[in-house]
């Protein structure tokens, strides 16, 4: 039985949820430190997430989004054995929420849970990527969204993944879990968030995901250099066309 | 003496420079998660390494970590890095502990963990781009903590300084105690006769114990206003912090 969840929460500029995220997180009994990683310069977040008894911790480097940075972090400033990472702009969820999460793991059910939250938003990414990695990793092809709101999974597989800095991450994190063959299921939470992205951040998001699959692929021995370039400029064709 | 240096952000080769160069005869550990990386850099600088779970004890009990004189992180995570100084000081009791910090927010966290001195690049960028920036006013130059020391410069070039004595800044702080206080003309020569009048260029530099540097700043500014007044009646307001 796993007995110590770190929990670390994301934030960007939206920091509303926070207080709400932090007080609920708290009732939960297996919840033993909450990590703020604070991704903007709002001293505000960090003055909150303290008051309420939360550490936290500035992301390393300012920029866009830099999610892998911010979920490196997380994870080296935690301790838990079960490492469970929400976003904040997720908005208020209740415990039963962070229950669906976390409780596969400490059953043993599971070793890594994705959350799927309803996003419009995500419908060019994921269309993107699936058929790349239907290619290339078709292990981990089948999941519905690849980048997730809400996630958690043992220490052991944020440990040995190969951290990317940007929105890869994620990418890099199921393709590890498939190396140590882990049991990875993904859980419905039946939420729905609005999310108001343009499509040209969304494009950039999914131009970085790619990336990440192909480069990865290239240094597993799945291609070879002159495929990868050709796949990648396929890719960002395709991408193009799906935007106009 | 025996340093121990982790991870390999921007600045490590910087640092192992910086060791080789003071102390020639120093036992170097180069310490990254990757072995590839690790073995690269201790060929480049011709030190010993070795490599793994950064946050893991046993790595660095296999270099006997407990007999460093002093260990630095430097990895671009911050996170790490504090885990890292809490390691070195409290695990392996090294004397001396840096770190590299990458975001300057994340100087308390820093400190809470023990560093001893915190290697913040970010610090040289803004001081010489306010430097670069701007004139007739007083700039912090920035000095590694352990110094002691605060270092204030400031270029004139708006007449407001021009014409004062350097006997008469000096009086503004000698009840302060132990402030250097000198000239460094636009050619680069360093003046330290009391009657030496400030000329358009010359960069007035002030250097004081550790937090008086402020007060000093204060003291001098409002002197040459004073100064300013007397002479033309009109309140300049130009040699601002």
């Amino acid at each position: 039985m796993v007995s110590l969840i770190s929990l670390i929460i994301l934030v960007s500029d939206d920091a509303k949820s926070v207080p709400k995220l932090i007080k609920t997180a708290k009732r939960i009994r297996d919840i033993k430190e909450i990590i703020v990683v604070n991704q903007s310069s709002n001293r505000d977040i960090y003055n909150t997430a303290k008051r309420l008894g939360a550490e936290v911790i500035y992301q390393s480097f300012h920029g866009y989004p830099r999610r892998g940075v911010s979920m490196r972090d997380g994870f080296y400033f935690s301790t838990g054995e079960v490492i469970m990472y929400l976003d904040a702009d997720i908005g208020v969820v209740d415990e039963k929420v962070l229950s669906e999460i976390y409780s596969p793991i400490l059953s043993s059910e599971a070793d890594y849970v994705r959350g799927v939250v309803s996003k419009e938003s995500n419908k060019l990414i994921n269309e993107s990527i699936r058929s790349l990695l239907i290619y290339l990793y078709p292990e981990i092809a089948g999941f519905s969204q690849y980048l997730s709101k809400i996630q958690a999974g043992l220490r052991k597989i944020f440990e040995t993944v190969e951290w990317d800095l940007g929105w890869g991450a994620e990418i890099l994190i199921l393709i590890n879990t498939l190396k140590h063959s882990l049991r990875v299921i993904e859980k419905d939470l039946g939420l729905k968030i609005r999310e108001v992205k343009s499509s040209e951040i969304n494009s950039d998001v999914a131009y970085e995901l790619i990336e990440t699959i192909i480069k990865k692929a290239l240094r597993d021995k799945k291609i070879k250099e002159n495929e990868a370039e050709e796949l990648l400029n396929k890719y960002k064709l395709l991408i193009k066309e799906k935007i106009s | 003496m025996r340093y121990i240096v982790v991870g390999s952000s921007n600045y490590v080769s910087f640092i192992l420079s910086a060791i080789k160069e003071v102390d020639p005869r120093g036992i170097i550990f180069f310490i990254d998660r990757s072995q590839e990386i690790s073995k690269m850099i201790a060929s480049q600088f011709n030190i010993n390494y070795s490599y793994g779970d950064l946050l893991d004890p046993s790595v660095y009990q296999r270099i006997n970590a407990d007999i460093a004189d002093v260990a630095i992180a430097a990895t671009d995570s911050d996170a790490l890095n504090i885990r890292l100084i809490e390691l070195f000081k409290k695990v392996f009791s090294v004397p001396r502990v840096a770190a590299v910090i990458n975001n300057p927010m994340n100087i308390n966290e820093y400190l809470r963990a023990g560093v001893d001195l915190i290697i913040n690049p970010t610090a040289t960028i803004e001081s010489m781009m306010k430097a670069f920036i701007s004139n007739d006013r007083w700039i912090k130059s920035s000095t590694p903590e352990l110094f002691g020391l605060d270092v204030y410069l400031n270029r004139f070039v708006k007449e407001t300084a021009l014409g004062v004595t350097l006997s008469y800044i000096r009086d503004a702080i000698k009840d302060l105690g132990d402030v250097l206080v000198f000239v460094v003309s636009r050619e680069g020569k360093i003046i330290r006769d009391p009657l030496y009048e400030l000329v358009e260029g010359d960069s007035v530099v002030i250097v004081s114990p550790k937090g008086l540097g402020e007060e000093a700043v204060k003291r001098v500014t409002r002197s040459i206003e004073r100064l300013k007044i007397l002479r033309t009646g009109v309140d300049t307001g130009i040699t601002r912090i």
